[in-house]
């Protein structure tokens, strides 16, 4: 216990070089970030294409377990399996869906660079899948964008990282059945952009027809 | 070596003070604080327009590969802990309760990793004083213990006490990221006072000043009295003689209480999943499991920060600056980052430039 004792201890190397590190980690970044992440979310996405065309986003989000459902609705009315009941999916998409909109529902869409714009989601749904939650919905494209004439980027992260989201699938991006067989989904680390205060380097997908 | 005498009644009344006024704030209306949903967002953003995408500047390679190495771990611990609990629920052998505080513990090592004003604050005081190795270990323990008697308090209020549901329990804890920040403004002018007043700083060596007196008479007092020559130099290094470290020990009480007022998101999931499955002792004790990992986490940005004031005070020594000012010096500057840090902080939330977060 002597090294308690000593007011001007001086450190070895090594561990001076794992203690400045830990500054490093800890301190130099802090205005950026926050430790996190809290939620976990495994996603699937399934593009609403007509041949070459992509009107939608389908997505499908599974809540890892330990998502504090008691924060939203009563835990005795959730189901074993199955869809929740009406007024239990209107609380969650009341208290944990709707303040996503301004983060376009972490769903990002680029087209040359340029985010595009989504309407508002339709058909949410909330069921129970394997003692996880699973949310459900359809997010529109303002504008459709034909994807024969330029290459689109999508991803779903969470800037934050407050919410970490994996691919469910690989390829993490489908099609649905009316798109053309030409299209392609390729996976790839967006470097462009850098989240959780460029910590990290998101999985997303460039989609070609 | 750090001496912990008990607690003085002032001591205890200033903490229960605090934590009344905390409560009180708390449930006061006073400014309107929107909801805040599981994601950590607040209902304000849905009315918001849709924001651009920022660019951000990516950190170092090695610095994201160990984070993310970090970060995927905390995914992992996080399902074997969940299936833990659910596991425990059903009754099952005392390994699973061991197992439980092992993840836990292993999870709050690694949460700690990421920075949080926490740690800066911790750093910050610790890289400004001549603070013993025992002073990291106590202020980082102290710290995380805070933290973690936080949101039991929390969620056990919301679960027992108040019998209105979780479904605000976010936004009270969204709240006290901003009593935090006023709270550590509050120690930071404190401490910036106590400095400048000589009241509270540095841990003077009492210097026995054989060359004042003219008379051999003179310096026997001096020198066998000791007490002439501390008059000599001042409030600060009489008050010293009195209190020995006790300054410093008050100083961190403080600060860790500020600093660790707000809680951290994973405990309370932790405990709402514990809550969840009947089994709230449970989670206290994960709660418990998981400072111990922060507070680990934390002492070794302790011991850097340590490290790094003895560093700045050699340098400049070599230039030969009374030791005292440098100490002072170096606590003045801590103090005032603390607390101007704390200030913006408080005024960004107020003000609307920037919304209260979730750690």
């Amino acid at each position: 216990m002597s090294i308690f004792r000593t007011a001007d201890a001086s450190y070895p190397p090594a561990l001076k070089r794992i203690l400045t590190l830990f500054l490093t980690l800890c301190i130099l970044p802090c205005a950026r970030v926050s430790a996190h992440p809290h939620v976990w979310i495994n996603y699937g996405v399934e593009l609403e294409m007509h041949g070459t065309q992509v009107d939608a986003v389908q997505e499908k989000w599974v809540f890892e377990q330990g998502f504090p459902v008691s924060l939203v609705i009563d835990l005795t009315h959730i189901p074993k399996a199955g869809p929740l009941a009406d007024a239990d999916v209107a609380a969650f998409k009341e208290q944990a869906f709707t303040s996503l909109k301004n983060a376009d529902y972490f769903t990002h869409l680029f087209v040359a660079g340029q985010a595009l714009q989504f309407d508002e989601p339709q058909h949410f749904a909330v069921a129970v899948e394997n003692d996880k939650i699973v949310y459900t919905f359809l997010l529109p494209l303002h504008k459709p964008v034909d994807a024969a004439r330029t290459t689109l980027e999508v991803g779903i992260w969470d800037d934050s990282f407050f919410v970490d989201y994996e691919p469910i699938n690989k390829p993490a991006v489908r099609f649905s059945s009316t798109a053309a067989a030409s299209c392609k989904s390729e996976p790839f680390q967006d470097h462009d952009h850098a989240i959780f205060g460029g910590a990290m380097f998101p999985f997303a997908s460039r989609i070609s027809c | 070596m750090l001496k912990l005498r008990p607690l003085r009644r002032s001591y205890v009344k200033q903490a229960l003070a605090a934590i009344a006024i905390v409560l009180f704030l708390l449930a006061a209306p006073g400014r309107t604080f929107a909801s805040t949903d599981v994601f950590g967002r607040s209902s304000d953003a849905a009315s918001a327009p849709a924001s651009a995408p920022q660019k951000v500047l990516p950190l170092p390679a090695p610095i994201r590969r160990l984070l993310v190495a970090g970060l995927q771990l905390q995914g992992e611990l996080n399902r074997h802990l969940q299936v833990a609990l659910a596991q425990q629920r059903t009754g099952e052998t005392h390994m699973v309760a061991w197992s439980i505080v092992l993840f836990s513990f292993i999870y709050g090592v690694l949460h700690a990793v990421g920075p949080g004003h926490g740690k800066l604050a911790v750093g910050a005081y610790l890289m400004s004083h001549r603070a013993r190795l025992t002073h990291a270990a106590f202020l980082s323990t102290w710290a995380a213990l805070v933290q973690a008697g936080s949101a039991i308090l929390l969620v056990g209020g919301f679960a027992w006490v108040f019998h209105s549901g979780m479904r605000e329990l976010m936004t009270y804890a969204e709240k006290l990221d901003l009593f935090s920040y006023l709270a550590m403004s509050a120690v930071g002018l404190w401490t910036l006072w106590s400095i400048l007043t000589r009241r509270d700083c540095c841990d003077y060596v009492a210097k026995i000043d054989l060359t004042h007196g003219t008379s051999s008479a003179d310096q026997a007092e001096t020198y066998l009295g000791q007490a002439r020559g501390m008059r000599r130099q001042g409030r600060g290094a009489w008050r010293q003689s009195r209190e020995g470290s006790g300054w410093i020990v008050r100083q961190m009480l403080l600060t860790g209480l500020a600093v660790g007022i707000r809680p951290c998101v994973g405990a309370i999931f932790v405990l709402l999943a514990a809550l969840a499955n009947g089994i709230f002792l449970t989670g206290v004790l994960a709660t418990l499991a998981m400072a111990a990992g922060v507070a680990l986490t934390v002492l070794l940005v302790g011991l850097a920060s340590v490290g790094v004031n003895r560093a700045i005070s050699r340098r400049l020594a070599a230039w030969r600056r009374p030791s005292e000012q440098i100490r002072r010096g170096l606590a003045l500057s801590g103090a005032l980052f603390i607390t101007v840090f704390s200030i913006l902080e408080c005024l960004a939330i107020l003000s609307g430039f920037t919304a209260t977060t979730l750690t």
